[in-house]
Order: structure tokens, then C-alpha cells, then sequence
């Protein structure tokens, strides 16, 4: 039966983007958003060992770099408005001269990514990987404005919603 | 006449202006780089080029930080006015982050999304082909560019795939002659396959111009391919002249573009 594993990963130093990000909000009018957090987000579908599997994940570098990165197995459950955003499927690419599997781009969809770990690091156990952008964000609202804040900032600024989806989770 | 005087806007992180003004002044315009922050006199230059790079080190995504910058509320009034602004690359993001391409609807209608290439991942640079899709003159940059035009130009870019999920977008945007250029062979073939189309953007788009025709959102690089010396040698051009050094500083064709937007100061500004 698989199971599911999320992993979060964010940066322990300084998180420039989400500097830009919270001050760029700011400028644009959102005052009520006070802090701006960014982790890359990560869902495995695995077989076998969950212990054995979350032991070797956290020391590939390509997903977690020890020196710069902060990681945990769940969504921290805090008061910040969280939004999840994914790449969306392509729907159409073009034939190419040479058929072949698309080579990894492991910060896109994630379907790549799956080729990656398995195929170059070894994760015959993995079957499925979805890779997305975790933003968090610390609004002075209460929980249903927050959300329409949220949702308006990632409309506004953090989501092209023409190659990009979104959801408040 | 007084010649047209070119703003080549320079944000954090773009590192192509230098060439852009080299482009803009050897095509007979007189030109400046201007920081992005600069309060006053932006309104007074006569057209504007925002050129590639990486500004804001493409945080968030490229182009998007610089789309919200305060100066972009400058340079869509002045094209309002009609003033010509050919975003190129990092420019083009911006453009279409701001809405200002295609600028049918003054909202974001499309994404210059990572590019999806069967070899490469993310950032790719080569030498391409661009077909003109348009009569001459449909753009401000188009006046000497027929139809069906070949140009060599080079592509430098992660995230250059036109996208968007508004389906009949593209049709709108056919029939309003704002496609300028699309990726193809040598000879104008449009192959939607890699490496024809390098990056798979939607109907294999290079450029699209607003309705008006005065902006223009480019994701190759003509002011790399402005001088016949630029060019590399698998195109028959630049073969024609090598050892010729004289020859070597003339223009190549993507400086029409450049020719163009002076030809279209002077006739329809000043």
C-alpha cells in the first residue's frame, strides 16, 4: 500500500525572496502582511520503509543542502495563511526529433523529479513526487479576511496563474 | 531634425544594457541608461528599451518584481502616448507581468513560462531563426522587416515559453497581427519540434507587439545580433565577410529593429 510523505524545506539563512516578496506586498498595498515565509514542498508517494525513506531523503543535496537548509516531515500548523503553488500540467509539448523522457527539471512540476531520484539516486520506491512553492504568510486579519488577503496576494503577485494553480491550505 | 532619444531602463540584476544602448546608438538614436529609481524626467525621453537580465535576480519569477516597480507606471503612460517600448528578454517578462503584452485586456493574460526542452534544463542559450509573421509597418519595430523575413538572433533564457491558459487568446492575438516573430528554420519553416522551437512556446512566439503596435515583448536578443560581427558562422552572412573587418562592424538584420523604432519616432512622434 503506498504511503505519503510531505516534506517541507526552507532556508535556515536569510530567504532573499521572501524578502523581496514581503517588501514588493508592501509596496503594492497589502500592509496587513507582516512576514512572508517560502519552503519548497514536497509529496512522495513511496513503497516500502517510510523511517529508511525520510533517513535518506534529507541527505540528498539537490533537496536538502545542509549548510543553508531547515527541513520537517509536516506543514507547520501555525497562525500563518499558507499557499500552495504548483506548476500546472503542460498540456501540449511538440513532438521532438528524438522521442525520450523529459529531462529533469527538478524545479518544475515535479515530473522529473521522480526520474531524478530514481533513476540517478536510487529510490526504486518511489512512485509518485509532486514539487511545489509553500508560501506562509503572517496577515494582521482575522481568519477569513486573512484568506481573502492571501488569495488576492497570490493573484497579484506570488502565482502566474497562466502556467501556475494555487490553493489556500 | 533632433534624433530620438532613447531611455534603456536599467533595473538591479539586468546586465544587457550596455548592449541595448550600443544597438540604440549605432542605429542613429541618441540613447541613456536610466537607473530604475530615477524620479524625474522619464516621461521626456521618446521611447524606451527594458532589457534583458535578470532583474531582481528574477525572484518570485523573472520579470515580476521589476513589473511593480513604479517606474512601469511611467513608461505605460508614455506608451499610452504612443511612445515605442521594446522589452527584450527580462524587458519582454516584464512586459507581460505587467500587462502591457498583448495589453488587451490591462491584466496579466499570459506567462513567459520555464522553459519545457527535451535536452536541456532551464537555462539555455544558442542561435536562432525568427520569422516575421506581419506586413511591414505593423509594429513599431517592423518598418524595414517584411513579411517573411528570416532573422538569426540569440536566445539566452530560462523561462521563455509564451503560455496561456486563456484558449482563445491566441486566436485573438492572430487576428489582431500582434504575433510579430516566431521560431523557425533557416529557410521560415515553422517546426513546432525542438531546436526549432527552443523553449515550447505556444505557437512557437518570439515576440508579440500591443495592439497599438508601439510595445513590444521580445525574447531573443536583437541587440546581440546587430552587428554582422556578432553573428556566428553558420550563418551565410557573416561567411560572406569574414576577414573583412571593415565589413564586420555593419549591420546585421536584427538592427532593423532598432532602425525601425527611429523611423517610427521620427515619423510619428516628432
Amino acid at each position: 500500500m503506498p504511503k505519503t510523505i510531505e516534506m517541507v524545506v526552507g532556508l535556515k539563512v536569510p530567504d532573499n525572496t521572501a524578502i523581496t516578496a514581503l517588501q514588493t506586498l508592501q509596496k503594492i498595498g497589502f500592509a496587513k502582511i507582516k512576514n512572508v515565509k517560502r519552503e519548497d514542498y514536497y509529496k512522495f508517494e513511496i513503497e516500502g520503509d517510510e523511517k529508511q525513506f525520510k533517513d535518506k531523503i534529507c541527505k540528498i543535496d539537490a533537496i536538502v543542502n545542509a549548510n543553508k537548509h531547515a527541513y520537517a516531515f509536516s506543514v507547520m500548523k501555525d497562525n500563518t495563511t499558507k499557499i500552495l503553488v504548483k506548476s500546472t500540467k503542460i498540456e501540449d509539448f511538440r513532438d521532438t526529433k528524438n522521442p525520450k523522457d523529459f529531462l529533469v527539471n527538478i524545479n518544475d512540476d515535479g515530473s522529473g523529479l521522480v526520474s531524478v531520484l530514481k533513476n540517478r539516486l536510487g529510490f526504486k520506491n518511489i512512485k509518485k513526487a509532486e514539487k511545489a512553492i509553500l508560501w506562509s504568510l503572517s496577515i494582521e486579519a482575522d481568519a477569513k479576511e486573512a484568506r481573502k488577503i492571501a488569495e488576492k496576494a497570490a493573484r497579484e503577485l506570488l502565482v502566474n496563474e497562466h502556467y501556475q494553480e494555487f490553493e489556500i491550505v | 531634425m533632433k534624433k530620438p532619444n532613447i531611455a534603456v531602463i536599467y533595473f538591479p540584476g539586468n546586465n544587457c544594457e550596455e548592449e541595448s544602448l550600443r544597438a540604440v546608438l549605432a542605429s542613429g538614436m541618441d540613447g541613456k541608461i536610466v537607473r530604475w529609481n530615477q524620479r524625474n524626467g522619464i516621461e521626456s525621453f521618446d521611447g524606451f528599451v527594458i532589457p534583458g537580465g535578470w532583474a531582481y535576480e528574477d525572484r518570485i519569477r523573472a520579470g515580476v518584481i521589476a513589473a511593480k516597480d513604479p517606474v512601469f507606471k511611467t513608461i505605460k503612460k508614455e506608451a499610452e502616448n504612443g511612445k515605442p517600448v521594446l522589452g527584450i528578454c527580462n524587458g519582454a517578462q516584464a512586459l507581460v507581468e505587467c500587462g502591457m503584452i498583448p495589453g488587451l485586456k490591462n491584466k496579466v493574460e499570459m506567462a513567459l513560462a520555464p522553459n519545457q526542452n527535451p535536452f536541456i534544463n532551464g537555462y539555455y542559450c544558442t542561435w536562432v531563426f525568427v520569422k516575421s509573421e506581419q506586413e511591414k509597418n505593423r509594429c513599431a519595430f517592423t518598418k524595414f522587416t517584411e513579411k517573411d523575413d528570416v532573422i538569426p538572433i540569440p536566445i539566452a533564457h530560462g523561462e521563455g515559453r509564451f503560455t496561456t491558459k486563456d484558449k482563445e487568446l491566441i486566436n485573438k492575438l492572430i487576428k489582431n497581427k500582434q504575433v510579430i516573430f516566431r521560431y523557425s528554420t533557416k529557410d521560415g519553416k515553422i517546426e513546432e519540434s525542438f531546436p526549432t522551437n527552443p523553449n515550447g512556446a505556444i505557437y512557437n512566439i518570439a515576440a508579440i507587439c500591443s495592439k497599438q503596435g508601439n510595445v513590444m515583448a521580445m525574447m531573443p536578443h536583437p541587440e546581440r545580433a546587430s552587428f554582422i560581427r556578432q553573428l556566428p558562422d553558420i550563418v551565410d552572412l557573416k561567411n560572406q565577410f569574414v576577414g573583412d573587418v571593415v565589413a564586420m562592424a555593419d549591420p546585421a538584420p536584427a538592427r532593423n529593429l532598432f532602425y525601425s523604432m527611429k523611423k517610427y519616432v521620427e515619423e510619428e512622434l516628432h
